[in-house]
């Protein structure tokens, strides 16, 4: 389990590594993501006023992205099992032109021996929210992996309000 | 194993390894719920198949004067309809529990939907659990008996209980 995790944590830096360091911002993970062809990117457009997207976004950020897990790792062979814990964090920013969702997460005590890392967890994802008419609102999601919570967004911004992204899938399918 | 715990805006979402074990292995060790009341609890529950192994626990408990939970019994939700009788006139906390096993690999994982309710003599109450490819989704509402088509409960922390 833990070595699944180093691989995701390293292949988040290697994502970014055109800049040499770790995303210290949302708008650093945008920017070297979006360089990236090892990010996965969505953009979309929705049939829904941009205040109602980010009303979305604002209500279910906060209801479903944030969370602490522990992950209890035991040996295959032999006793004994270690723990550590993931926290995760979303932030919305909302403005006229502008709504933007960004979902860090924290493993253990978010200190890493060769990279600096944000004080709230290393970014994975950040979805940005336009208005692109009255009636319609572009959507653009810059992510590393955690496609689920990818796909709740999408949903979210759909009009569909109402699941939530499983903590215990986000790293883990 | 992976325990997931959501902050105040949700309601606390814990995992036991044990539940995990039951609710997978369908081995015993929690007490079944004796549902033995008159049922005022419809729960339909739907696990898409492209979900993998996920299955459904439902816990319900009871909650004392000092804001304490008394655990009275499990049961494990099949895809489909299950009636269910829960006390009315005092609050309980319910608890929907999402167990899932990784794709390939040995680890499970288990996520809680809870939320504190206290069910009305003469109403009727429906839960709508759904999961499907790692979102998760609960609504319960509440309908008075042979009244309109209700609406949808709000859901409460247990934090928000307040000592009587």
């Amino acid at each position: 389990m833990m070595k699944r995790l180093d691989v995701l944590v390293i292949s988040v830096v290697a994502l970014l590594s055109g800049c040499g360091t770790v995303p210290m911002t949302a708008a650093e993970f945008r920017e070297g993501a979006s360089k990236s062809s090892l990010a996965d990117k969505d953009n979309f457009e929705v049939r829904r006023p941009f205040a109602a997207v980010a009303r979305t976004f604002q209500k279910k950020a906060a209801e479903c992205l944030n969370y602490s897990a522990t992950i209890t790792t035991r040996p295959t062979i032999g006793y004994g099992s270690s723990s550590t814990t993931e926290k995760a964090k979303a932030t919305v920013v909302v403005s006229a032109k502008k709504a933007e969702l960004s979902f860090q997460v924290k493993h253990g005590s978010g200190q890493h021996p060769m990279y600096n890392q944000p004080p709230d967890g290393m970014y994975f994802l950040v979805a940005d929210a336009y208005p692109v008419g009255k009636n319609r609102t572009k959507v653009e999601i810059v992510r590393a992996r955690v496609e689920v919570v990818a796909q709740a967004i999408k949903l979210w911004a759909a009009g569909n309000d109402r699941g939530c992204p499983d903590p215990a899938k986000v790293f883990y399918r | 194993m992976i325990m997931t715990n959501h902050g105040s805006k949700a309601a606390s979402r814990r995992v036991a390894g044990c539940l995990v074990a039951i609710a997978l292995a369908g081995c015993s060790g929690i007490p079944t719920y004796p549902n033995t009341l008159a049922k005022n609890l419809n729960i339909t529950t739907r696990v898409e198949a492209a979900s993998g192994r996920t299955a459904v626990a439902f816990d319900i408990h009871r909650v004392n004067k000092r804001c304490e939970t008394e655990h009275q019994g499990r049961i494990n939700l099949e895809d489909g309809a299950t009636a269910v009788g829960i006390p009315v006139g005092e609050p309980l906390f319910l608890d929907f529990i999402f167990v899932s096993k990784a794709f390939l690999s040995s680890s499970v994982g288990a996520t809680r939907y809870t939320t504190l309710l206290t069910p009305r003599s003469g109403y009727y109450y429906s839960a709508q659990v759904k999961y499907d490819r790692g979102i998760y989704d609960v609504v319960i509402r509440e309908t008075r008996r042979r009244g309109s088509t209700g609406h949808v409960v709000d859901r409460v922390p247990l934090s928000a209980c307040k000592a009587r």
